[in-house]
């Protein structure tokens, strides 16, 4: 599945784009954390996650699920126009 | 050609009096320089900048003028707090009836000129008439002269502009304007004023620049509690995660990656509102690659402005522009060109399917360049693509190759080919052709690059705002989508009443004149720490959208006391106390007179709508259809004040003190 992260530090840390095997976004955020370390871990406490544009938080949370075209991103706050 | 001014009517800053400058009326028929006495109350009533001039171009031109019409007047404004130092103190608008839309036409610019302005003493200037041949209009503290610009016609604004005298604050048009495109702008340094034509307005007239100069001192009535509260300012903005952070780091641009993970990124003419490819015409992307330097407009602490360094120019005959990585070596601050803005990225990258960023280099330049707004020409071009992919328009526009898009741009500019349809704007576009349900504007205005059904307050904020569809009239997209709070796109819930609120606001700011990023420091820096999956941020943003009830009597109430420090400057320039409820007053009131003046000119509540397919087509799986703007449109006009027609009701006039 892709999983993109256009997190400005993140990006630098680990690419803009990456792809993980997983069932759930709890298992996709399990899986990067033990693959980048505290640096994504701080990410997903701090940006908005979404799967394929609506926030996880209108779906099922971690237990969202996911299928093999999924995208997920993670998402800071943004301004100006 | 020199003029002198005739019959001028000091009117002073301050104690005594409200008005902050000279009111010139210029006729570029005629040669006739003169003054307007602006009644104090107005002063008063409108403030100034967008508010005054509307009220100034619905009194002073008959209903029904062709925007092209000679008698049409192009009124370019100051606020009283241009000039003061302020933080983000340094737009002015230029204000008409549009070519776009036969509505009201009004747009702000950055840069230096608003400052100028003030510093030859003038707070508005209203031009009126056409000239024979080309002309510039040269002001300073002597007075107004009208020069030859014969040799400025046909050249580029950034030519145009080192060709002026030096030391000028500058307006300029280039050939866009001077052809009549109708989505032409006006150019001020590296910044436009790009949205709803009139810089087509400007070259009606044979007017291709406005320039101001001058060593007036710009009053402040409590200077020293000015100066003090201006550097506390400085320092919050410069240390708030958005103006401080954000903006300066990656630019408007920083928007993109945002817009896109939410799905309202426009692509391919609104058909999608992502793309895995949105990354590479980043902010972060631009950042890594081709920034060289941040730049800003004067008075501005926040530098959103992208330095590059384009070492070659892209030209109006084909050569393309260079654009040098930053790897190669920083580029020298007079060396840097300005990159793109969010819109730009958003309307010629994405929404063509184009995600190269050098290509959109090139084209941000060109429309600067030619003087065109990069909102309205993106739409236009994309709408044009798709037409052409249903076989409803003979051309080599696709969304997977852009080679052609640079020549088009100029063909545009100078209405040649095909390019003399594109010069007209979506909505005439789909007059010719078809495709109404897919021509994305608003009144005719094309729509900015957020895709509505992801944010159905800026949907209500597109349908309803005067000018058409435009984001800066409010900014509902930053509370719902872009900004730390994310209040549920998809909820109707409060939209009504934070569009008003955000509208009344962006007015009062335009008629001060303030930027509008000033905004986005409001919500507290807190805010943008907090997980947004985790109950605190929950518990906000549950509690904003379960707020309209309260928020509809905030609205019906006058808060008796400064709260934002917009009102705070400004009682500290004026002499006299804005309290916040002044200033929403401000705003709403100008708001009022700009639907005034669209009624008077044929507009209609049937205007106030979204393209077909904003309102029908989903984009979000699970989700059914797009904006439903029909659930949100009559608490708006409720709120309002409005009747069922969308007309401002005697009641809601009279409480505005607005005559009609």
């Amino acid at each position: 599945m892709a999983f993109l992260v256009p997190v400005y530090e993140l990006s630098k840390v680990i690419g803009r784009r990456v792809e993980i095997d997983a069932t759930t976004v709890g298992e996709l955020i399990d899986k990067a954390t033990t693959r980048y370390g505290e640096a994504f871990a701080r990410t997903t406490t701090s940006a908005l996650i979404v799967v394929n544009g609506i926030a996880i938080n209108s779906l099922q949370g971690r237990k969202t699920k996911l299928t093999a075209t999924d995208e997920v991103w993670f998402l800071k706050a943004a301004g100006g126009g | 050609m020199v003029l002198s001014g005739e019959a001028r009517t000091e009117v002073r800053n301050g104690m005594g009096t409200l008005g902050y400058g000279k009111v010139y009326s210029i006729n570029l028929s005629t040669g006739k320089i003169g003054t307007v006495q602006v009644d104090e109350k107005d002063y008063e009533l409108y403030l100034g900048g967008k508010g005054l001039a509307t009220r100034l171009l619905y009194d002073h031109t008959p209903a029904g003028l062709d925007p092209f019409d000679e008698e049409m007047v192009l009124i370019f404004s100051a606020g009283p707090m241009n000039g003061t130092g302020a933080p983000q103190s340094n737009r002015f608008v230029v204000t008409t009836k549009s070519p776009l839309t036969g509505g009201i036409a009004n747009s702000t610019c950055g840069g230096s000129f608003a400052t100028k302005l003030r510093k030859a003493g003038v707070a508005l200037v209203m031009v009126r008439g056409k000239s024979k041949k080309p002309v510039y209009i040269s002001i300073n503290e002597d007075g107004v002269s009208i020069e030859d610009a014969t040799e400025l016609w046909g050249k580029g604004t950034q030519e145009t502009q080192k060709l002026l005298p030096k030391g000028f604050g500058m307006a300029v048009i280039g050939p866009a304007g001077e052809n009549l495109v109708r989505y032409a702008g006006i150019v001020s340094e590296e910044r436009i004023a790009g949205r709803t034509g009139c810089g087509a307005v400007m070259g009606s007239k044979n007017l291709k620049a406005v320039i101001a100069n001058g060593n007036h001192k710009i009053p402040i009535e409590a200077a020293e509690t000015f100066k003090k509260f201006r550097n506390e300012m400085t320092k919050f903005l410069l240390h708030h995660p958005m103006t401080g952070g954000i903006l300066p780091k990656l630019g408007t641009a920083n928007i993109v990656n945002v817009a896109a993970g939410q799905n309202i990124l426009p692509v391919n003419n609104y058909q999608r509102g992502r793309d895995t490819r949105a990354y590479d015409i980043s902010g972060e992307a631009m950042e890594e690659t081709y920034l060289h330097k941040q730049v800003g407009c004067s008075s501005c602490p926040i530098m959103c402005g992208r330095g590059l360094s384009m070492t070659v120019k892209p030209d109006h005959e084909g050569t393309p522009g260079t654009t040098v990585p930053k790897s190669e070596g920083t580029a020298k601050r007079s060396e840097l060109t300005k990159g793109p803005e969010y819109e730009t990225i958003g309307l010629m990258g994405s929404n063509l399917g184009c995600f190269d960023l050098k290509k959109i280099f090139d084209w941000n330049y060109l429309l600067d360049d030619l003087g065109m707004d990069s909102i309205s020409c993106g739409g236009t071009i994309g709408f044009a693509t798709e037409l052409t992919s249903r076989g409803m328009l003979e051309s080599d526009l696709s969304f997977d190759n852009h080679d052609n898009i640079s020549k088009l741009i100029v063909d545009i500019a100078y209405r040649r080919g095909l390019g003399d349809d594109l010069a007209e704007g979506t909505k005439r576009m789909a007059e010719k052709y078809g495709g109404k349900e897919f021509a994305i504007h608003v009144k005719g205005l094309e729509l900015p690059a957020y895709d509505p059904r992801g944010c159905y307050g800026q949907g209500l904020e597109y349908a309803t705002t005067n000018r058409g569809g435009c984001h800066v009239q409010g900014a509902t997209m930053y509370l719902e989508a872009i900004g730390p709070l994310k209040l549920d796109g998809h909820s109707i819930k409060a939209k009504p009443q934070l569009v008003v609120l955000q509208q009344n606001i962006a007015a009062a700011l335009c008629s001060s004149v303030y930027c509008l990023f000033a905004t986005y420091a409001m919500i507290p820096s807190i805010v943008f720490s907090l997980n947004p999956q985790g109950p605190a941020h929950k518990a906000i943003t549950e509690t904003l959208l379960n707020s309209g009830p309260v928020l509809s009597l905030v609205l019906k109430s006058k808060a008796p006391v400064p709260v934002l420090w917009f009102e705070r400057f400004l009682s500290q320039v004026l002499g006299r106390k804005i309290t916040m409820g002044d200033f929403v007053e401000i705003g709403e009131r100008a708001f009022n007179m700009e639907r005034l003046y669209n009624l008077r000119e044929g507009l209609t509540a049937a205007d106030d709508t979204l393209p077909d397919r904003l309102l029908n087509e989903s984009t979000f799986p699970g989700i059914e259809g797009g904006v439903p703007l029909d659930k949100m449109m009559p608490k708006y006009y409720e709120l309002r004040g409005w009747d069922r027609r969308g007309v401002p009701t005697k009641k809601t006039l009279n409480r505005l003190s607005i005559r009609n």
